[in-house]
């Protein structure tokens, strides 16, 4: 009775185990996608409100966050709607990027679609929620386009040596950096960003090298759009998560082997302390740190291991790594995407109702008849 | 975004979602996955080249797939929300 108690026992954990983990064999991966759905395993309720069980269950973490770089824990949530907020960072925040070059002048050796390409990769420090997109027809206004404008020649240095080769010290502006784009205000702008003027988000990109005679003059329109559209656009230089990996030990690991096992894991993930166990100190392998594991699976590549460790990454667990490109602090890019995934939602469920009250009306019309 | 429902089957309808990709149509399909009153949801993009979702669902009999994506849709927007508040709140402190 009681070895069957034992077992059903095992057994119940070991589904709650596949419920909750991903597995990470030797060979693969298993139990990767969730099996939360109703009428599937025999302990799980049909009637539970989710709502509440999300509220419950939720919650965040921030790890470390300087101005342009975040890493944050999102606990509780499902896959789902993390690929859905991950994929709305990348491709649908908007942001101002230089969409419409008109070269009135390039007699460099940078083909004037090249030049135009890298303009407009250039981050472009400007708050987008302060413009409107502009539509194809529209003609710029001062609330949907920025100006900027360059004007750069390469000449000799009068001051250099007869037989000087540094580029650095015969000429003057052979290197056209990002510093060169001056923004032109035009209408409003002047006062609105009298605090903060509108530039490229580094003044160091190199955008094109010269030669002494040649010259570029350029006027360039920045436009707001979204990632989706051309990846100039994109906000975050990545966003990314990833599941948080835990390492389970069904039996203590001392001794040399302790060390054997710490140095299979990334540095800091396993720590060998002297502990003092039946008289004497002995080393052994404690897991201090999972977080920072790289999750490569050497330790699965020893005999010694295989039985006694068990690699797993945990379900609902995302640690989040969103990097912006300087143009928006990270913590406003994870906020605007998340009201853009509300937004888009309301617009799903508005054109929902307006298709049934279509129907609604159809069908009246019908029965008229 | 049009939505064209078309039954093909008796509580179940065909929701074609214009101009939404992966990122909305695999949410939606996960929310109606978790209601025990939908028995079938899946969703798939016919070509990359076209920015559309087709959505199938099926109900079963005490309630329309069209109220089925209509609570799905609000219970996402109320979890959005709540996470949302609490990011916000964690960012404070």
């Amino acid at each position: 009775m009681s070895k069957r108690n034992s077992k059903s026992q095992g057994n119940a954990e070991r589904l709650e185990q596949l419920r909750t983990r991903v597995i990470i064999e030797k060979e693969g991966v298993e139990s990767i996608s969730s099996s939360e759905f109703p009428y599937h395993s025999s302990n799980h309720h049909q009637d539970i409100d989710y709502i509440k069980e999300f509220i419950k269950k939720f919650s965040v973490k921030i790890i470390r966050k300087e101005q342009y770089d975040m890493e944050f824990d999102l606990i509780g949530v499902d896959a789902a709607i993390a690929n859905a907020l991950r994929r709305i960072m990348i491709a649908e925040v908007p942001t101002m990027a230089i969409e419409k070059v008109y070269i009135y002048n390039n007699t460099s050796i940078v083909q004037d679609e090249v030049l135009a390409h890298r303009l407009g990769l250039i981050p472009i420090k400007a708050d987008p929620d302060r413009f409107y997109f502009k539509q194809a027809n529209e003609s710029p206004t001062d609330m949907n386009t920025i100006v900027f404008k360059i004007e750069h020649e390469c000449t000799f240095n009068p001051k250099a040596r007869e037989d000087e080769t540094d580029p650095q010290k015969l000429y003057i502006g052979h290197n056209l950096l990002s510093e060169s784009l001056t923004w032109i205000p035009k209408g409003d702008q002047e006062e609105q960003y009298a605090g903060c003027p509108i530039r490229p988000v580094h003044n160091d990109i190199l955008i094109a090298q010269m030669r002494p005679g040649q010259k570029i003059k350029i006027e360039a329109h920045c436009e707001k759009g979204i990632g989706k559209d051309h990846a100039k656009w994109s906000p975050v230089a990545t966003a990314s998560y990833r599941l948080m990996p835990e390492i389970i030990l069904k039996k203590e690991i001392t001794g040399d082997l302790a060390d054997k096992f710490a140095a299979c894991f990334t540095k800091g993930v396993v720590e060998v302390e002297d502990s003092y166990v039946e008289g004497q100190f002995i080393k052994c392998a404690k897991v201090v740190n999972p977080r920072i594991d790289m999750v490569s699976r050497e330790v699965l590549r020893h005999k010694e291991f295989e039985d006694i460790v068990q690699l797993t990454r945990i379900r609902d667990h995302f640690i989040f790594n969103v990097e912006s490109t300087g143009i928006m602090d990270s913590e406003k890019i994870f906020l605007d995407s998340v009201h853009i995934l509300q937004a888009k939602c309301k617009r799903l469920l508005a054109a929902l109702d307006h298709k049934l009250r279509e129907q609604e009306r159809d069908r009246e019309q019908m029965d008229i008849y | 975004m049009t939505i064209t429902p078309d039954p093909k089957v008796k509580y179940g309808a065909t929701f074609e979602i214009l101009r939404e990709d992966h990122t909305m149509g695999n949410l939606i399909r996960f929310h109606l996955v978790k209601e025990p009153q939908v028995i079938f949801a899946g969703y798939k993009v016919p070509h990359p080249l076209e920015h559309n979702v087709i959505l199938k669902v099926q109900t079963t009999n005490d309630t329309k797939p069209d109220m089925m994506v209509a609570k799905a849709l609000n219970d996402l927007i109320m979890e959005v929300g709540y996470l949302k508040q609490k990011f916000v709140v964690c960012l404070l402190h």
